[in-house]
């Protein structure tokens, strides 16, 4: 999990009680559009019939949108892998984090089987005939092959250093603020969510009442991301209200990657000049079809469309191990294969040794 | 339940003649779910009889127990048939509980074992179980499918050759046996009753 994962919590018992109106698939596929890395999927009133058609549904929506955003479903496990979803998020009070290793087994085991035709006769209360048919194909016990995520709600300390822990991909803590979603239950502050991050054993999102103006409090407090419900949900436009908790999630994170380059030794940061060496290639291109950008302070011929991904594989660069920022502005590693590079643009790659 | 341990009401039950056990908690947490379960996993098997878990498929593959029961707002028998042979365990007995016989059709079809069918007579444990619909669907479900259907819901000792003679394969019981001041005497009963109306049925001619 990157710094600065942003996870949409659809919540479809919330949704159906706040926006009536709106259709889960459309608003997943809007805030991954907009920039979120990870959707867990929940509906604590549904049954196990329902919550598959909708997760089915919602998948569905993500790949029309041509977004490779992984779904997590709550709690259910056998939910998560019939629908061929990205993974499982387990609530505190569900199985303990020592299930995470009985999910991955599960998982893998299942990773293998193809669909059977579905029926759609039952429980689908989401779409009409047309999106049936579209999820009735698409259904697969799957996605567990490409590494399937397992994390888990804690509310404090104890939680956070449960045997086990180390097991799961991330965990989510709060309410870290007052929130709608949690009424009358005290929110439990920044210094509670501190104190979880400094024995979690693995990466921690921080939840509760977490906008775009104060995402950089939980950042700051060392959250490795945030995740949210009614900051997309409730916005009166989904997309544009995902991009700016990217940007402020982007811009909180920014700085720590600017304190590494900083803060380290020379050693520490390699301009990459393995990639410049590349760089000075002829292309592949040859004639007008080239445009130029500039890489590290020094020109550079790529053919048009190439994205940054495009690029740093090109040049043998790990993008792993790199931050790049484009015209002085920090490209998040996760749209590395969508930002395509423009004639006259600048950029920096960076590459990082030390933390990350 | 009236607060004795839940495991020693089952193996009460089982010293009484009853022959699966199905673990249903709806309402308490997986993690209850999981540790009741783990116990009724180990006492089951140790006493060489199948256990069931309600709606989890998930449950059911990492308890290893021998089925999963689901209903009609749980996921679709062919999905849960699917994933348990993706889990390696094809052998898994999925049940399906309906009292509508295009339904129960559709779950044989798609690969249930057997089909419960109630409410028959009235359950207090089952607050959406709705109004008891007598033996009627039952025999008509009996007659069109080709797996066991047992009857549930407010079958005591005294209605369960009932159940038989409309085609039941055999009964599930709650309250019959855990509400009892003797599980095992009131499963015994209860036992004795199906055998009795199964002989009778055995023994009668065919109906039609």
């Amino acid at each position: 999990m990157r710094p600065g994962h942003l996870q949409l919590i659809l919540d479809l018992d919330h949704l159906a009680a706040n926006a009536p109106d709106r259709r889960p698939g459309e608003l997943a596929a809007a805030a991954a559009c907009g920039g979120v890395d990870s959707i867990q999927l929940r509906a604590k009133s549904l049954g196990a019939g329902a919550l598959l058609d909708r997760t089915l549904a919602v998948i569905e929506s993500l790949q029309a949108a041509g977004a490779e955003v992984p779904v997590l479903v709550n709690e259910r496990l056998d939910v998560a892998l019939l629908a061929g979803a990205g993974g499982v998020h387990l609530p505190e009070r569900s199985l303990g984090p020592l299930w995470a290793r009985s999910c991955r087994e599960l998982a893998r085991r299942a990773a293998g089987a193809r669909s059977a035709c579905r029926s759609p006769a039952r429980g689908f209360t989401d779409g009409g005939p047309g999106e049936m048919a579209a999820t009735a194909t698409s259904a697969g016990v799957g996605g567990a092959a490409r590494g399937f995520l397992v994390g888990r709600s804690v509310h404090g300390s104890a939680g956070a250093a449960a045997p086990g822990t180390d097991e799961l991909d991330y965990l989510i803590f709060g309410h870290v603020f007052a929130t709608d979603s949690k009424p009358g239950a005290s929110p439990r502050g920044i210094d509670a969510l501190s104190e979880v991050v400094s024995v979690a054993p693995v990466p921690v999102l921080a939840v509760g009442g977490i906008h775009a103006q104060n995402a950089a409090r939980v950042i700051e407090a060392g959250a490795a991301g945030i995740a949210v419900i009614s900051a997309i949900c409730s916005a009166s436009d989904p997309y544009e209200a995902t991009k700016a908790l990217r940007r402020a999630v982007d811009a909180a994170v920014a700085p720590a990657i600017h304190a590494t380059v900083d803060g380290t030794a020379d050693t520490a940061i390699d301009r990459t000049d393995k990639g410049i060496e590349g760089m000075r290639d002829p292309g592949t291109e040859p004639g007008g079809l080239s445009m130029r950008v500039v890489v590290n302070g020094r020109p550079c011929e790529v053919e048009p469309e190439t994205t940054i991904l495009e690029f740093l594989e090109s040049r043998s660069i790990d993008v792993r191990s790199v931050a790049v920022a484009r015209n002085e502005e920090i490209v998040p590693r996760r749209s590395f294969a969508a930002v395509r590079l423009c004639d006259g643009d600048v950029l920096e790659v960076i590459k990082v040794v030390a933390g990350g | 339940m009236t607060g004795r341990p839940v495991t020693e009401v089952v193996e009460a039950a089982i010293d009484g003649g009853v022959t699966a056990v199905q673990l249903r908690a709806k309402d308490t947490d997986a993690r209850a779910q999981w540790r009741l379960g783990k116990r009724l996993r180990e006492l089951t098997a140790r006493r060489g009889i199948p256990f069931f878990v309600n709606d989890r498929v998930d449950l059911a593959l990492a308890l290893d127990a021998d089925g999963v029961h689901l209903g009609e707002e749980d996921l679709p028998v062919v999905e849960a048939r699917r994933l348990a042979e993706a889990a390696g365990r094809p052998e898994l007995i999925v049940g399906f509980s309906t009292a509508v016989l295009d339904f129960a059709m559709q779950a044989v079809a798609e690969g249930a074992d057997y089909v419960s069918v109630g409410n028959l007579f009235g359950t207090t444990r089952k607050p959406d179980a709705g109004e008891p619909i007598g033996t009627g669907p039952l025999a008509l479900i009996a007659r069109s499918v080709t797996v066991p259907v047992l009857g549930i819901g407010g079958v005591t000792a005294q209605n369960a050759a009932g159940v038989i003679e409309a085609g039941g394969a055999g009964v599930a019981v709650i309250s019959a046996i855990a509400a009892s001041p003797d599980p095992a005497a009131a499963a015994r009963a209860l036992a004795q009753a199906v055998a009795a109306a199964r002989a009778r049925a055995a023994s009668a001619p065919p109906r039609e």
